[in-house]
């Protein structure tokens, strides 16, 4: 396996045990190199302790980490150098002025991009000697997002990037992270609950509840497979047809199905034959998948 | 340009391909325009940049789309258009939708394609104006 | 490592606000001597004591408090991550963080102490009266230990994690390992190794918690229970070997054999070919080592303990012996042990509670025992049982020279010398001799002399019926019992004036060029006198059963040892090169005053130039070479 085809990422049967919890039971996942991944969950689902067993921060109880082809663990300090970290929790020290931030990280990479960081600075309309504490969370978030990518890291990780941010500042931060795709390629992984804003750009996604994986798949083919269906009345034998329905339940004065493993062709014929009139099917947002699969209530 | 809805059956590239097609269609787009890079687009849409590229791929592919090395991408002197058996897919898909939501509301054919009248004069009219 | 000065400068730059403290305090002298009230001292002592206790608080402080916030502050508000996720090791995170308190105490350190002291460094000089480098020295030390040691509390509180038990424990055990390695060697008297070997285990221990940190932060990383559980694991791991080593090295210490001695001297018993032989162990800096050692077969057995400071702690007959096993070091209290004198025998724990300033002798037939507190107690007790049979308080107690033996088992017969030392009046020197009775349990005053100089001496014949007493240029014989005197007898003192077992007074003598005269004074008012020879020194040995006298005398050129014949007034040996072990400075150290009579046929401890240690006979003249130190 050449460099290109070794996951950015890959995670092999992680536990990770705290006293008798259990925050994260067996999960194994892969980032392909180049895409954007998009680990969602509930709060305490596990995410930010996966997350830090990836990048080595963290030991987990059981399993092991690889990231860009190293052990995760053994390999942390190398690792770091091709790696950019948003973490979930601004970790700067709050004296620090934003341009000591940026002074320090310089001389710890051997990559430094000054101009980069200083245009992005200036786009977000942050000063240099503003201290690090100071700055709204908004702000902090797009600091240490531009010290991330000034890095020219391999592999990008923001842990729930978007987590206090307004709309604004929210997809601002969706928009440096794609120019940074677009122009370098970068792999790009990140564990959020606001599932609206990942919509478009998740390549793959997993979804994580009660510390297991229950979904992997290419962001695509589960909107491909999922489908809300709305009946006047009963609905059909749905399961005979070899339909596999998440979730059953009133609608009105009808009732409405999800579907998990939807195609047209399947429908149509179930369909015709059995004569109803008035079936409505409509894709489902990402929101809606993630209810229907973790069955837990939404959150944003 | 136009929005991309998340939630639609269809997944982004196949709407950003409808998208340009529906642009260029309405005239909004003409034969030798320069069409928005990969990067902004994406970033305009707030996309993934590969989805953006494998539109623009297929674009380019099906002729609507020509790259001209150095100066970025272009619409095709002559865009092609969809086959007739791409195209009636589209339709098909699409009617199938919209009857099934018309007779659910109890509406009648004649009722049903009233709507679709007005809706397409709207379309039209929205996108001339934007030009 | 230049990330870890990345890092120190990074913690230095946000240190500014603790230099302008420092700089406050700098000036704070200056301002102290201002103050009316400070008039009245001297300006310069005001300004370098000011200045050096600030300094030395302010520092010692900061070190303690930037100890525990370095790396504790970060891992407690979850900001270690920062550096987790950059490309920096945990050593490198640890060392810059580390070196930049370092820099931050010794800056703050001179910032406050040198204005004050170039104000006027000869005053400095004169109130702490320490040299410079020294002090600075022991501060640098301090402030690192303080730095390590809230490093090390910092890390363990804040992870509020169950563990800061077994840490307690562990230090606890740690506690104990380190007191069973440098008790044994203070049993042995080796305070200088001891100060060594503390020092090596202090200094192991400063690198071992060095370490620790780099561990810690290599293992633990952003985890805060998890650096908890790393450094308590690297601590009392390394702790565990470097204390085994100790123990290792304190235990090879003690492993001393009689033939592992550089220096030794030999007690012998009365009777017997058993004594003691204490020196000083090769390669083993001033450890000291202890054995019951038998000049006729050169066998050793090692004895656990000490010896009074006034016993021999013999038994007249040669059979037994008795010592003190300390507990208390530093009081000197311990519990008196038994030994009988012979191959493979075992010491026996007697319960009965003794110092180094007690004085103890057994009956003549081993069967009690009697032991003197320095506070008056006398106290007699049965050996098989180790029961106290009676116990009674000397009236004068404290500083006086007291020894006693038992006239029979069930009588121990008590002398008490009053002080003297002090400006006591010459009148006030008393003799007084008591007698402490088994049978009555009741304290006797059966005697008393009163001195009319202040130098007492006094030695009892062998049967302890006569005593043979100096008093400054007086001498006389007295009664053992009841101290009346007998009769007078020529001035002189113990090394060269003794009661022989036929009871006369013998007395050695030397004219100008160094020729020994031997003079007996014999009961019935004749003198004899018998030549010896010419030596520098001379002075009695021991006396030997059937009329026999062993005198020696050594000095760097040259040693004799001579065997006289008093019964027929004859010379009857002179060995050259040796010189014989003396008992003559038990006569005055001893607990037991009478004067000894030894079995001929027993070898006796000499010594030659090289300080070879031999068994001698006198009668054949035959000697074996023992132990050579």
């Amino acid at each position: 396996m050449n460099q290109a085809e070794t996951p950015a990422i890959r995670i092999a049967g992680m536990s990770v045990r705290y006293g008798r919890r259990v925050a994260v039971d067996a999960a194994s996942l892969e980032v392909p190199r180049g895409s954007v991944y998009a680990l969602l969950g509930r709060n305490g689902a596990g995410k930010s302790s996966l997350v830090r067993c990836a990048l080595g921060q963290q030991r987990a109880s059981g399993g092991h980490a690889e990231v860009l082809g190293e052990d995760s663990w053994k390999h942390r300090t190398r690792l770091m150098e091709r790696i950019g970290v948003v973490a979930e929790e601004a970790d700067a020290p709050p004296e620090m002025r934003v341009h000591q931030l940026a002074r320090f990280c310089a001389s710890l990479y051997s990559r430094w991009d000054e101009k980069t960081f200083d245009v992005r600075l200036g786009r977000f309309g942050i000063a240099p000697r503003a201290r690090f504490g100071d700055l709204s969370k908004g702000q902090k978030k797009q600091v240490s997002l531009a010290l991330a990518l000034a890095t020219g890291p391999e592999l990008i990780v923001l842990d729930d990037p978007t987590l206090g941010l307004d709309v604004v500042a929210r997809k601002s931060l969706f928009e440096e992270v794609i120019a940074d795709l677009a122009d370098r390629g970068t792999t790009i992984f990140l564990t959020t609950h606001d599932l609206a804003g990942v919509e478009g750009i998740a390549d793959r996604v997993a979804i994580m509840s009660g510390g297991r994986i229950v979904l992997d798949e290419e962001l695509e083919a589960l909107k491909g497979r999922f489908r809300r269906i709305r009946f006047a009345a009963q609905p059909l034998a749905l399961e005979a047809a070899s339909f596999r329905t998440a979730m059953v339940r009133r609608w009105g004065t009808g009732t409405e199905a999800i579907v998990s493993n939807y195609d047209d062709l399947t429908f149509e014929r179930l369909r015709t034959n059995a004569t109803i009139q008035s079936a409505d099917v409509s894709a489902m947002s990402l929101e809606e998948i993630f209810i229907a699969v973790t069955g837990e209530g939404g959150n944003s | 340009m136009f929005d991309i809805n998340a939630t639609d059956a269809a997944p982004i590239w196949r709407q950003i391909e409808e998208g340009m097609r529906r642009m260029i269609a309405l005239g909004a787009l003409k034969p030798g325009d320069s069409v928005p890079s990969v990067r902004d687009l994406a970033q305009q849409l707030r996309v993934n940049p590969n989805t953006v590229a494998r539109a623009y791929q297929r674009l380019t592919e099906h002729g609507v789309f020509a790259v001209r090395r150095g100066e970025g991408t272009f619409v095709a002197d002559e865009p092609s258009q969809p086959k007739r058996s791409e195209r009636n897919e589209v339709l098909r898909d699409a009617s199938n939708r919209y009857a099934s939501a018309a007779i659910s509301v109890g509406a009648s054919l004649d009722d049903a394609v009233d709507e679709l009248n007005s809706s397409f004069d709207k379309l039209v009219r929205e996108h001339r104006r934007k030009v | 490592m230049t990330h870890a000065l990345t890092i120190a400068r990074r913690d230095l730059a946000e240190r500014s606000s603790v230099f302008i403290a420092a700089v406050a305090m700098a000036v704070l002298p200056f301002i102290l001597v201002l103050v009316p009230g400070m008039q009245t001292f001297k300006r310069t002592d005001v300004l370098t004591t000011a200045g050096s206790l600030l300094s030395l608080g302010f520092s010692l402080g900061l070190a303690l408090l930037l100890g525990a916030t370095m790396i504790g502050r970060d891992l407690s508000e979850k900001r270690m991550s920062f550096y987790f996720s950059k490309p920096l090791s945990g050593p490198a995170i640890w060392f810059g963080k580390l070196i930049a308190a370092l820099i931050t105490v010794a800056g703050c350190f001179a910032i406050i102490f040198f204005p004050s002291y170039l104000s006027s460094p000869v005053s400095w000089q004169n109130s702490w009266n320490v040299d410079l480098p020294i002090a600075f020295s022991l501060i640098g030390i301090t402030t690192l230990v303080l730095l390590l040691l809230g490093h090390v509390l910092g890390t363990m509180f804040r992870s509020k994690s169950p563990l800061l038990a077994l840490d307690l424990a562990a230090l606890v055990a740690a506690g104990f390992a380190f007191v069973g390695i440098v008790r044994p060697l203070l049993v042995g008297y080796a305070v200088e190794l001891t100060r060594n070997v503390s020092l090596a285990l202090f200094g192991a221990t400063i690198v071992v918690l060095i370490l620790g940190g780099a561990w810690q932060l290599a293992k633990g990383r952003a985890d805060r229970r998890q650096n908890h559980v790393e450094l308590s694991r690297f601590l009392w791991i390394s702790l565990a070997i470097v204390l085994a080593i100790g123990g290792a090295y304190s235990a090879w210490v003690v492993h001393v054999g009689p033939g592992d001695l550089v220096k030794g001297d030999v007690v012998q018993a009365e009777q017997g070919s058993w004594g003691f032989l204490f020196g000083r162990a090769n390669h083993r800096m001033d450890y000291h080592a202890l054995f019951a050692y038998d000049l006729a077969s050169g066998e050793g057995v090692r004895v656990d303990g000490v010896q009074s400071w006034f016993s021999s702690g013999l038994s007249r007959d040669g059979r037994r012996m008795a010592y003190l096993k300390l507990e208390d070091y530093t009081a000197g209290v311990g519990e008196l042990y038994v030994m009988p004198l012979s191959s493979g025998a075992k010491a026996e724990a007697t319960r009965i509670s003794a110092t180094r300033s007690s004085a103890y002798t057994f009956s003549d037939d081993s069967s009690r025992l009697a032991v003197m507190e320095p506070d008056g107690i006398v106290t007699a007790y049965d050996v098989a049982s180790n029961r106290a049979l009676v116990s009674a308080k000397l009236p004068a107690a404290a500083h006086n020279s007291r020894r006693c033996f038992f006239a029979t088992p069930d009588l121990l017969r008590v002398y008490v010398t009053a002080p003297q030392f002090g400006s006591v009046k010459p009148e006030e020197h008393t003799l007084d001799i008591y007698e402490l009775d088994v049978r009555t349990r009741g304290l006797q005053h059966t005697g008393s002399y009163r001195s009319v100089t202040k130098s007492l001496q006094m030695t009892v014949s062998s049967d302890g019926n006569r005593g043979l007493l100096f008093d400054g240029d007086h001498a006389f014989i007295i009664d053992a019992r009841t101290a009346q005197v007998i009769a007078p007898v020529p001035a002189g003192n113990l090394m060269h004036t003794t009661l022989l077992a036929d009871g006369s007074v013998a007395k050695l003598a030397a004219n100008d060029a160094h020729d020994w005269t031997l003079t007996m004074h014999k009961p019935d008012g004749s003198e004899q006198q018998i030549a010896i020879g010419r030596m520098k020194q001379l002075h009695f040995a021991r006396e030997l059963r059937g009329g026999l006298l062993v005198l020696t005398g050594a000095d760097q050129s040259e040693r004799s040892t001579y065997v006289v014949d008093y019964a027929h007034g004859s010379v009857v040996r002179r060995e050259p090169d040796l010189r014989a072990a003396s008992y003559s400075w038990m006569q005055w150290n001893n607990t037991d005053p009478r004067r000894a009579i030894a079995d001929p046929q027993q070898p006796i401890a000499a010594y030659d130039k090289a300080n070879a240690l031999y068994a001698w006979q006198p009668l054949t003249g035959a000697k074996k070479e023992l132990l050579r130190f």
